[in-house]
């Protein structure tokens, strides 16, 4: 698509209480817009009532997350040229959660399966208040550094097909904080947590398709992750635990 | 023993099992591609080495298949997700392995029948029959040794290349029953 051209967007619109319907939208280019971009050229001029979120608009929030051509994206950093096909865009809301309307999900029972899979942080107790000393280049560190920039778009929770056909399976991206919390010498929860996530519809429900790590627009890679959950709670297994 | 530990010690079983598997399967295909069916099933000597092998191979395929089963049934509500190329070829094994394995002993204890199988195994048809049997071992063998491969190896950005070579390996597999390699 260039400037001047004209896009037909299909939105599905519908609310928590209706079922989805396709509304089409004619929008006239102009320069090289964002989806994002396109979304508010049609709230703006065509359907004030259309419902969407977003925030930065700089790919730093991951609020404007969505279906973008049947593959979960952010909007506001997918350019409207590389994804739109004979001049057409289709977008719906992110799949797996309910929708509060038009584009926009709660997100709430997203962070909910976090909460299960134990993804807080508790501190070690320490009565000598010695701060613990991490080393960057230890094995542990690089593990949760590789894994600790998620900032909770859902996108990958939107990708993974298992995620949206088992509702207990904790998904990719509370999976991967767990992931960052075992490999974090501070956390108390270690075992436990490994304990929380390995039964039946936990972690080894996962496939290992990748949808996940193709689809994470911070380039995280959640399968290696769970994967290295995986690991963990077999060698954990082997010692007798839990 | 905990139930999380026994999830988790199934699954280990059953990737081990698999492991095993595919060596023994490679070693029995190399075996059939280079004496052949019939030489293996009328193997002269007393010796208990092959018999051995093979039993170990049958229960190994059951552990593996075995436990497939039960995690393709536990997760059944997937629908869709769940049907992955490596399932539907394991699905496909899991029907057809019973018969050969069947078949093979029938035809070892009773020549008679050996020579009806083997004439049946030479028509045109029965081998793309093979070619098909054959991608599937090889395409589930590779498949599985990929998904060790993620697992085992946090090899995860290899994910791509892994599935071109399964898939490339698998078509060759079967592209060279029919031309006559086998």
């Amino acid at each position: 698509m260039t400037a001047g051209e004209v896009i037909t967007v299909t939105i599905r619109r519908g609310g928590e209480h209706g079922a989805p319907v396709p509304v089409d939208f004619r929008v006239p280019i102009t320069g090289d817009p964002t989806v994002l971009d396109l979304v508010t050229a049609i709230q703006r001029d065509q359907a004030p009532d259309l419902g969407y979120r977003f925030s930065c608009r700089v790919g730093m929030c991951g609020s404007c997350a969505m279906l973008v051509q049947g593959r979960p994206r952010w909007t506001c950093r997918t350019r409207v040229s590389l994804v739109a096909r004979r001049g057409r865009l289709d977008l719906a809301p992110l799949p797996g959660l309910p929708v509060v309307k038009d584009l926009a999900v709660d997100m709430a029972p997203f962070f909910e399966k976090w909460a299960a899979a134990g993804g807080g942080f508790r501190p070690c107790e320490s009565g000598d208040a010695v701060l613990a000393l991490v080393a960057p280049e230890s094995p542990a560190r690089r593990n949760a550094d590789a894994a600790i920039e998620c900032i909770g778009c859902g996108v990958c929770a939107a990708a993974c097909r298992v995620a949206g056909a088992e509702p207990g399976y904790p998904g990719p991206a509370a999976l991967n904080r767990v992931w960052t919390l075992v490999n974090d010498v501070r956390d108390a929860d270690g075992p436990r947590r490994l304990a929380e996530v390995a039964g039946p519809g936990g972690l080894f429900t996962c496939h290992s398709q990748g949808a996940c790590t193709a689809c994470c627009p911070k380039g995280l890679d959640p399968s290696r992750s769970i994967a290295g959950l995986k690991r963990a709670a077999v060698l954990a297994a082997l010692r007798g635990e839990p | 023993m905990t139930p999380v530990r026994r999830h988790v010690l199934l699954w280990l079983g059953q990737r081990l099992a698999g492991l095993l598997l595919a060596g023994g399967l490679a070693i029995h295909l190399f075996q059939v591609w280079s004496v052949g069916g019939a030489a293996l099933v009328a193997r002269p000597g007393g010796g208990v080495g092959w018999p051995l092998f093979y039993a170990g191979v049958v229960g190994l395929a059951l552990i593996h298949g075995g436990l497939g089963v039960h995690g393709l049934w536990r997760e059944r509500r997937h629908g869709l997700a769940a049907l992955s190329i490596q399932r539907l070829t394991g699905i496909a094994l899991v029907l057809f392995v019973p018969v050969h394995v069947s078949v093979s002993i029938a035809c070892v204890v009773c020549p008679a029948l050996a020579a009806t199988v083997f004439q049946v195994a030479a028509l045109p048809l029965h081998r793309g029959f093979e070619a098909a049997v054959v991608a599937l071992v090889v395409g589930h063998g590779l498949g599985g040794l990929r998904v060790l491969a993620l697992e085992g190896l946090l090899w995860s950005r290899g994910q791509k290349a892994l599935a071109w070579i399964a898939a490339g390996l698998t078509m060759a597999a079967a592209v060279a029953v029919p031309a006559g390699a086998w």
